[in-house]
């Protein structure tokens, strides 16, 4: 300790020039008022703006400088000879040497700052930061890894040995692996985990950095060449086993398995036993999986795309669809390739199509063969077996959501909720690409009050729900290709249409009472039991019931099974929670038995209404 | 520690700098108390080898001890105990000499400090002054004032008299023999500076293109080397069992050979074997043994 204190004292008493330069800098951002521009800045203004530039930019210099002089220049001029003719170890050496760098790196970016931070007050709150600890820290942090890293270069650089080229050739390798490493974090789009995992790696590769030249100086001594060899020998092998770490938690995160998965994203196919589940897995940061999985055999599929854009069937559940970004850093650019899975074949993989798309702005054709897709101002149908384009139109921009669906193979619904200018709400507006004839039509039109909107259509496309207010709003029956009005259905804190044609809605009573009403051959009104607070139609089963999900507080849950023909509620399941996705399917889902939801633990299962049989998809 | 073993042992070394050898397998040990001078010309591997001896470059094989411990491994304990006097003094040019002994004062565990003034003030030097300020001679002066101040039991003296004049060589030999008589230091001398080492070096080392030729007892080296000068051709010295480590013509017609194991018996057998009857027999000194073994510059 002595040695170093010591060492440490003779390197500071050598460098007591830069305490003077930086004296003499941190007078120019008070002398950068008497500047014309500071009239119109302020002088409050120049003096933080200048102290801070010079600041950091001064701690930055002196990093560098001293990085690159402090071991380097002694072993290229031969005076660390000076130090190893006397017993005082390498440890001590480095640190002595190193302390003394970073009291200085700091004290001249202390003696610049602080003066300007003083005089400037809160005007250099607002040029720079409220967080004047996290601007000291972020400066100096960036100074100080500067510093480090300029050793370890000056080091190799001075030594003019042929190492230096393999030096260069691991450090290109420890990038592009690094770069290798984070991209299937990135490619799921965790970007909070890959930020999280390069700054890990980057503190890592730093702490080699700060500890290596102690190895360095015990192994190379006073000799450059030696010092470069031993730098080189301990710096590579232990960024190699960081990498290496970091290579193996990805290859851990990325190996997520559906029993990994504690949120959900879940989306049945209309028909078939696929389904669609994608959630954060438990333990890895944050990254969330995407699964295609077989309900009744257990099999999954892992997808590439990020899991919140989803995957959509095809109306007969053979075939599923999603995206998978160009360009994971700059896909709003770039755009999205469609990827299909064949569900019906033997081989269940993912398939490049080479066709672009944006989240939402595609649909498969009932029977999976073709896709229509809103890219950019056009509307296009593709042949998914060759990847032809079938038909392309003109669409322009839309300024709202669209969704769009084949009413039969040749023609294609759009329905654009248009946002009016001037926020004076939305206009529904119903399009028709008929792809035998390449021709766009709008076949309807209304204006809705509210500023959103929830549709749902009939398999046919005959009908449409439009609901602006879910909130104890109106709801409208229309034509669902001209938008002419069939029904009016008041009161619905949530609507949707069963797969007859008719409606089904969630009504508050005047004594704050929840009630499920149908309108079909026979209107019925169900009371829901008074603990549920807030409920919406879910599914209907291919025998007539209507599943209804229930919430009953924060956090529970349950499942009302009603039979609009007796107009009552003939069972609820406690605890479980029909799987819901944001980006639904528009039309009404085919009535199946099977469903999907979340058991009283959480958990995915495939759920026999009929049966009550459950199997545990999804969660562990 | 046994007492009787050599304060420094010189295990077999071997020093490359990759496809050089500087030193090739080089073994000697320096008993406690001696004087031991390593010659060699330019480029004979002496750097290399003190660097080895100081634990500041790890031999490519072999391995040097000093009081029976490992230099490589422990060199930061066994420096405490060995002072140093570099070939060029290596100590950061911005410092003053004070703030230099202040430095040695905290790390040394045996520093004298009024040693340090002392000697400083018998060289006439100023301790304000910085080191970049001092001529060669009074860094070489303020360096052996440092190496002598840790009261050291092991002096390594690298080339120490290079670039001096005549007045600072012997003022800086004078100090060493005063110490060593003081406090019977091992010393462990490389130099070009041969007459002066002659007075004081107990045993001789010679490197040659990284070998050590010759490793002897000065008074022995100096007993069995003589030179030879006889006014004829060259003899065949082996008739008396001589061994000539030299072979040159002498004046106009004679010879001059320098013979490695001279005895007298050795002597009177090749004059009786040669019939020759004049020839002058001389000693040599150190510095003639040096030229004839190392070669001459």
């Amino acid at each position: 300790m002595n040695a170093t204190l010591s060492i440490a004292r003779r390197e500071l008493r050598e460098k007591t020039h830069l305490f003077g330069a930086a004296a003499a800098l941190a007078v120019l951002p008070f002398l950068a008022t008497l500047l014309p521009i500071s009239r119109s800045w302020g002088s409050g203004t120049m003096v933080a703006t200048v102290g801070g530039i010079l600041a950091v930019a001064v701690a930055l210099a002196v990093a560098i400088i001293l990085g690159a002089s402090t071991i380097g220049r002694d072993l290229s001029d031969g005076r660390l000879s000076f130090y190893f003719s006397k017993p005082v170890s390498p440890a001590a050496i480095w640190i002595g040497k190193a302390g003394a760098a970073v009291l200085l790196i700091v004290t001249t970016f202390a003696i610049v700052a602080v003066p300007t931070m003083l005089v400037a007050g809160l005007t250099w709150k607002q040029a720079w930061s409220d967080d004047a600890f996290g601007f000291f820290f972020g400066s100096l942090s960036a100074a100080l890894a500067l510093f480090f890293v300029s050793h370890v270069i000056s080091t190799m650089v001075r030594s003019r040995s042929a190492l230096l080229a393999l030096d260069l050739l691991l450090a290109l390798a420890s990038i592009a692996a690094s770069v290798l490493i984070v991209r299937p974090l990135i490619e799921a789009f965790a970007m909070g985990l890959a930020g999280s995992l390069i700054i890990a790696v980057a503190v890592a590769v730093l702490l080699i950095f700060m500890v290596a030249p102690v190895r360095q100086l015990s192994d190379g001594r006073a000799d450059l060449r030696r010092n470069h060899a031993a730098l080189s020998r301990i710096v590579w092998p232990a960024v190699a086993v960081v990498l290496l770490a970091s290579a193996a938690y990805v290859t851990w995160v990325v190996s997520a398995s559906p029993t990994d998965l504690k949120k959900w994203y879940a989306r049945t196919a209309p028909a078939g036993d696929w389904l669609y589940a994608g959630g954060e897995a438990r333990g890895r940061g944050g990254y969330e999986a995407t699964f295609l999985i077989n309900a009744a055999t257990g099999q999954s599929v892992r997808l590439s795309g990020p899991p919140f854009w989803g995957a959509t069937f095809s109306r007969d559940g053979r075939m599923a669809a999603y995206l998978k970004p160009i360009d994971m850093m700059n896909w709003s650019r770039s755009g999205a390739e469609l990827k299909v899975v064949d569900l019906a074949g033997t081989d269940v993989r993912e398939q490049a199509t080479g066709i672009t798309a944006t989240p939402g702005s595609f649909a498969l054709s009932d029977d999976g063969s073709r896709v229509a897709v809103k890219n950019d101002e056009n509307l296009a149908v593709y042949d998914l077996a060759t990847k032809r384009s079938l038909a392309a139109v003109r669409f322009g921009l839309v300024r709202g959501d669209l969704a769009l669906f084949f009413v039969t193979p040749q023609i294609v619904r759009v329905l654009v909720r248009d946002r009016e200018p001037h926020n004076a709400g939305l206009t529904l507006k119903v399009y028709e690409l008929d792809v035998a004839k390449r021709t766009l039509t709008q076949t309807g039109q209304l204006a809705l009050a509210g500023s959103n909107g929830w549709l749902r259509v009939t398999p046919g496309g005959a009908k449409m729900l439009v609901a602006t207010n879910m909130q104890g709003g109106e709801a409208i029956i229309v034509d669902g290709r001209t938008c002419a009005e069939l029904q009016r259905i008041p009161n619905a804190m949530h609507a949707t249409l069963l797969a007859d044609g008719t409606a089904a809605s969630v009504v508050k009573t005047a004594d704050g009472s929840l009630h499920l009403q149908t309108f079909g051959a026979a209107s019925r009104d169900v009371p829901l039991p008074r603990d549920v607070q807030s409920a919406y139609v879910s599914r209907e089963t291919a025998d007539g019931k209507v599943l209804v999900n229930g919430r009953l507080g924060p956090n529970g849950s349950r499942v009302l099974i009603v039979d609009p023909a007796q107009g009552k509620i003939v069972r609820s399941e406690e605890g479980m929670r029909i799987a819901a996705y944001p980006w639904e399917d528009i039309r009404v889902a085919i009535p199946s038995n099977r469903v999907t939801a979340y058991d009283g633990d959480g958990k995915l299962v495939a759920w026999d209404v009929t049966t009550n049989a459950k199997r545990v998809l999804a969660g562990s | 520690m046994n007492p009787e073993a050599p304060v420094l042992r010189i295990d077999n070394i071997s020093v490359r700098y990759g496809a050089r050898t500087a030193v090739d397998s080089v073994s000697l040990d320096v008993p406690r108390g001696a004087v031991y001078a390593l010659l060699g010309r330019n480029g004979a591997g002496k750097s290399s080898l003190v660097r080895g001896v100081l634990g500041q470059l790890k031999p490519s094989s072999g391995h040097v001890e000093i009081f029976g411990r490992d230099i490589w491994n422990e060199r930061t304990s066994l420096m405490d105990r060995i002072g140093v006097v570099p070939e060029d003094a290596d100590v950061p040019p911005e410092m003053r000499v004070a703030a230099v002994a202040d430095f040695h004062a905290s790390i040394y565990s045996r520093w004298q400090q009024s040693a340090f003034d002392e000697r400083i003030r018998r060289f006439a030097i100023d301790p304000r002054r910085r080191m970049r300020e001092l001529s060669k001679g009074q860094k070489k002066q303020v360096m052996l004032a440092l190496a002598l101040a840790i009261s050291p039991d092991v002096l390594l003296l690298d080339d120490p008299t290079l670039g001096l004049d005549v007045v600072a060589r012997k003022s800086l030999f004078e100090e060493v023999i005063g110490e060593m008589a003081d406090r019977g230091i091992t010393v462990l001398i490389t130099t070009h500076d041969l007459a002066a080492v002659e007075a004081i070096a107990d045993r001789v080392g010679i490197l040659k293109d990284g070998r050590l030729v010759l490793d002897e007892e000065a008074e022995t080296l100096k007993s069995r080397f003589r030179r030879i000068r006889f006014a004829s051709q060259a003899l065949a010295l082996n008739n008396g069992a001589l061994v000539a480590a030299s072979v040159r013509q002498w004046g106009s017609g004679g010879t001059e050979a320098v013979v490695s194991n001279y005895d007298d018996v050795a002597f009177e057998r090749f004059r009786n074997a040669t019939n020759l009857t004049s020839a002058d027999v001389a000693p040599m000194s150190l510095e003639e043994i040096f030229i004839a073994v190392a070669g001459e510059a």
